[in-house]
């Protein structure tokens, strides 16, 4: 008995102990199905007949002959690299602004976290068509201000842009995570620091960023993965026109996948986005030594 | 005399017994799958719960789904071996599922009259044949045509031909234009390619399905050119200015013609505008030589091909076709019944827009209006579909200089993928 | 000294008063932005059909009707709202608890154990989540279908107790930014690892799990795919694949799409105003060292 007890304090013991439920999830319910698609990667397979292996065919015809490919990685680039900052820093400065104390405080944040709880609805899709339409509301205060009507969702130089602010509109869930770090941030050291006449802003670089960098650290990489998984706005709102200018790479992968029933190159596509996305994690990740601080990790 | 009585009563109850029992070990379960909305889902239910009535051993689970979302959840349930016993088939996809050995042939169930198809045209039954069998019961039909407001031509004192040509089509509508404002578009997806094409008696793929059915680029180009006119005249709104923000609010901001519906989609258009439609035939060419229209299945039941109780499944097939207390439940939901009893039984209860869908049918039912449906859709389509949309909306932002050369590039990219596809 | 801090109260607390004033006016500018989508929603579904997309941009009905709420609410084939509400309901708890659970537990043994093989467990969890869920339908779903699972609600709630990386990987940088000294002490008090976690982390890392919980809760109720690929039977169906269900090809009920898919709303901000309470006092009182 004793021994058992001994054992299952051993740190090493009680690591895996803790660690125990991701462990049967990824063998039991993601290792099959995440090898079977990278099997699949190799094969031609229209889902109604089995699968036919084919070598690397599929990544040749990726990389030679499918022109939408690189189009739409392209699109999905650009996506990720303007949306994913901005997303943050609105997120960011939405939760500071709603940290502080006040009655009306919960009924603000509701309301801010409105767009995100609608998320890909139908309703949403068309709200937000409508807002962009050629005589929606958008260009009804453009005309008073004396400017043109743009074909906002069919004009190559915007459609896209239309489709980033709507993900960071919705910025509900990031703003949470950060709302829950604020709270995070021991009040003694606000209020070592108004003792010692630290302005609000010097408050904020000097003790409040730093303790939340590591929840800025999981939130860029949470954000990098999903605005290059991205699928819902192109699909509802664009299914990637004009000229495919919206055509995110999820979406001509689902196309592909599900649609040309080429469920093989389909998987294809997706392990390249796999490494692509992962050679960006990696990065986050490594220049995190440099800015992420750790008060765990503090000597 | 008790005893007597006693003796009868246990002989009685046990041949109840065994009969009921006799039942429990015949019945089957088959599942049922089909798309559609709550009218749909209602309707079908009821009917499944009749056809359990009438027939006790054999026992209906049901699932349902809207459009978006049916062919992912189809194609995974056959990746799983799971496949319903019965499947709601679109035209679209039959052949694919067909040659993959998914479907049953129905062939053997006609034979044997487990499918009553003595009230079906062949030329409506044929539909449903892929390759050498025919793997799906047409449970309605309906035909492509042009749906338009009768107010607005009231308005600028217009008509409008039940069989228009194209000629006659275009002059109305910019006449429309100049009279009250109101635009019209010039359907140019790949099922109008469809159209032009039939026009002239081709298809647009070939017989064997390796390449596409036509070389001439000037059938690409007609409807090219057809579309730029309509725009430079004003009558038709150029890309993005268009007000719409769903399949059916054209006729409410912009529209008040519509070429690219299905007849049986009436009713729904007009409940989604708000205001009263019209059919005419879809246009066609001056020098046609081919009736382009044709009468297409609304969709099919198939069977599956794996099912263990084909036969129960047939049983619930011919009941969907042929059996009148079925159709005083589900109506035309699914489109005009393929039976002629049964279209009798209906006619004296359809409301009003379902007459007149009807009379349209009887008018494209005579003679020389239609021609036989095309072969079902090659796996490619799908992707040929996808590059016909690239190259349109190319030219519709006036990328396009020449027009031969660009229809030229299409048809041989689109046969390069059909060849490319149509290898194994 | 005594002169300045005299005079300064009455000035601060008229400055006070006017950064505040002008704090809630913007919020209250920007928070309309927020809102319009809902106000537009709940708008519509109070306007019969034809009404919908003439005056698209009205917020107020010119006919003002239930009807598409009684249409709605009747669901399909006969089983109304009330049971998708109730599926989505026990869905989502379920799939709440899990989550929470297997956050709150994995995410401190990656956090604050050291042993072999961590790096190794950390790096496949967030490399399985980096590959695109739809290629991933089909072997998941032949998958469960060998268990036996499609059809009951297993799959959509057994593995947020064995998985749910992204709510790991968050718990686990709540953990690591607080301070070892409580652990250290707790250990020379004669605590192992188990009651370092229950005592000590769990009632630290609270925010964060009230985050991971209404993450999740909102995910579960909002997921379409999941119900459309294992829900077979109408009995099980959710309000998310039900929203849908007005939809064919050609024809969508959107006045019925838009009164349920407010009713569908309101669960989920209840949720949120309540859970929302832990994370309000915004600057922290408690918790941490002192």
């Amino acid at each position: 008995m004793r021994s058992i007890r001994q054992t299952l304090e051993k740190e090493s013991v009680a690591g895996y102990m803790f660690i125990l439920p991701i462990i049967i999830g990824l063998i039991v319910f993601t290792a099959i199905p995440f090898f079977t698609s990278l099997y699949l990667a190799f094969t031609e397979y229209d889902m109604l007949t089995a699968p036919k292996w084919v070598g690397v065919d599929n990544f040749v015809k990726m990389f030679t002959k499918d022109k939408l490919f690189w189009k739409s990685f392209w699109v999905t680039f650009k996506f990720a690299i303007i949306q994913v900052p901005i997303k943050l820093l609105v997120s960011l400065g939405v939760a500071l602004v709603l940290s502080r104390n006040s009655k009306a405080i919960p009924v603000y944040r509701a309301t801010f976290y409105i767009p995100s709880l609608m998320g890909g609805s139908v309703a949403v899709a068309l709200m937000w068509k409508q807002l962009f339409a050629y005589n929606g509301p958008i260009n009804n205060i453009f005309s008073v201000l004396g400017i043109a009507p743009v074909r906002w969702l069919n004009d190559v130089s915007t459609a896209l842009g239309v489709l980033i602010g709507l993900g960071i509109w919705q910025f509900g869930s990031s703003m949470l995570i950060f709302l829950a770090a604020l709270k995070n941030v021991p009040a003694s050291y606000h209020e070592a620091a108004i003792v010692d006449g630290a302005s609000p802003v010097r408050r904020f670089f000097a003790i409040v960023l730093p303790m939340i960098t590591p929840v800025f650290f999981f939130n860029l990489v949470n954000q990098t993965i999903s605005a290059f998984q991205a699928f819902n706005s192109s699909y509802l709102i664009t299914s990637g026109k004009p000229l495919n200018s919206t055509l995110y790479y999820g979406v001509h992968l689902y196309n592909r996948a599900f649609t040309f029933s080429e469920m093989g190159y389909g998987s294809a596509m997706a392990w390249f986005m796999l490494l692509v996305i992962a050679f960006f994690t990696a990065l986050i990740f490594k220049s995190s030594n440099a800015w992420v601080y750790y008060e765990s990790e503090v000597k | 005399m008790l005893k007597r009585f006693l003796v009868w009563l246990m002989i009685l109850t046990l041949s109840v017994g065994m009969v009921s029992f006799a039942n429990a070990e015949e019945t089957t379960t088959i599942r049922v799958l089909w798309w559609g909305s709550q009218n749909r889902h209602d309707l079908t239910t009821k009917a499944v719960e009749l056809f359990e009535q009438k027939y006790p051993n054999i026992n209906v689970e049901i699932e349902f789904t809207a459009w978006d979302g049916y062919w992912s959840k189809l194609s995974t349930q056959v990746a799983g071996n799971l496949v319903p016993d019965v499947i709601q088939m679109d035209y679209q996809y039959i052949a694919q599922y067909a040659q993959s050995n998914v479907l049953a042939d129905l062939t053997p169930y006609f034979e044997s009259g487990a499918i009553d198809i003595s009230n079906v045209a062949d030329t409506v039954l044929s539909s449903g044949k892929v390759g050498e069998g025919i793997y799906g019961m047409p449970i309605g039909t309906t035909a492509r045509v042009m749906m338009y407001r009768p107010d607005v031509l009231e308005q600028a004192n217009l008509t409008m031909p039940v069989n228009p040509t194209w000629d006659e089509f275009m002059s109305i509508s910019k006449q429309v234009y100049e009279a009250t404002g109101r635009t019209n578009i010039v359907p140019s997806d790949i099922d109008d390619l469809r159209f032009i094409l039939r026009d002239y008696g081709l298809n647009l793929y070939s017989d064997d399905g390796k390449s596409l059915g036509f070389d001439d680029p000037k059938h690409l180009v007609y409807l090219w050119e057809r579309q730029m006119t309509a725009v430079n005249e004003g009558w038709q709104l150029p890309v993005g200015e268009t007000t719409a923000l769903s399949m059916y609010d054209g006729f409410i901001s912009d529209d008040w013609a519509e070429c690219t519906h299905w007849s049986s989609e009436l009713a729904a258009f007009q409940t989604g505008s708000g205001t009263r439609l019209e059919l005419a035939m879809y246009p066609h060419s001056s020098d046609a030589t081919a009736a382009a229209t044709y009468f297409k299945p609304s969709m099919f039941w198939s069977v599956s091909n794996a099912s263990a109780n084909k036969d129960a499944a047939a049983t619930f097939v011919n009941f969907f076709i042929n059996d009148p207390d079925c159709y005083d439940i589900v109506g035309i939901d699914r489109g005009m019944p393929v039976s002629s009893a049964i279209r009798e039984h209906i006619a004296p209860t359809l409301d009003e827009t379902s007459q007149r869908v009807a009379a349209m049918h009887d008018y494209l039912g005579q003679e020389g209006m239609t021609s036989a449906i095309m072969n079902t859709d090659i796996p490619a389509h799908g992707e040929v579909n996808r590059l016909f949309a690239d190259y349109s909306e190319q030219v519709s932002y006036g990328m396009v200089k020449d027009l031969t050369a660009h229809a030229q590039a299409f048809i041989e990219e689109a046969n390069a993928i059909i060849a490319e596809k149509s290898k194994n | 000294m005594t002169a300045i801090s005299a005079r300064k109260p009455r000035s601060m607390k008229r400055a006070r008063q006017i950064s505040s004033c002008i704090y809630h006016v913007l919020v209250v500018l920007f928070g309309f932005g927020m809102l319009y989508p809902l106000l537009w929603m709940i708008a519509a579904s109070f306007k019969p059909n034809t009404e919908i997309f003439t005056s698209v941009s009205s917020l107020i009905p010119k006919t003002f009707t239930f009807e598409n709420y009684i249409t709605g609410w009747r669901g399909f084939s006969g089983l109304s709202f009330a049971v998708f509400f109730k599926n989505s309901f026990v869905i989502s708890v379920i799939g709440t608890i899990g989550s929470v659970f297997a956050a709150a537990v994995v995410a401190f043994g990656f956090a604050r154990l050291r042993f072999r093989g961590r790096n190794v467990w950390f790096t496949l969890m967030i490399l399985t989540m980096m590959l695109p869920s739809q290629v991933m339908m089909i072997p998941q779903f032949v998958l469960y279908n060998k268990m036996g699972w499609v059809g009951t609600i297993l799959p959509l709630t057994v593995p947020h107790f064995f998985g749910g990386g992204f709510n790991i990987f968050m718990v686990m940088q709540f953990i690591r930014g607080i301070p070892r000294d409580m652990d250290e002490a707790a250990v020379i008090d004669g605590c192992n690892w188990y009651m370092i976690f229950l005592r000590i982390i769990l009632p630290l890392i609270i925010p964060s799990l009230v985050t991971v919980a209404v993450l999740t809760f909102i995910g579960s109720w909002g997921d379409f795919m999941g119900a459309l690929l294992y829900l077979n039977k109408p009995q099980l169906y959710t309000v998310a694949y039900a929203l849908k269900l007005f939809s064919d090809a050609s024809y969508t009920d959107f006045g019925a799409t838009f009164a349920m898919s407010v009713l569908s709303l309101i669960p989920i901000l209840i949720l949120f105003f309540f859970f929302q309470r832990q994370l309000v006092e915004g600057i922290s009182t408690q918790g941490l060292k002192g």
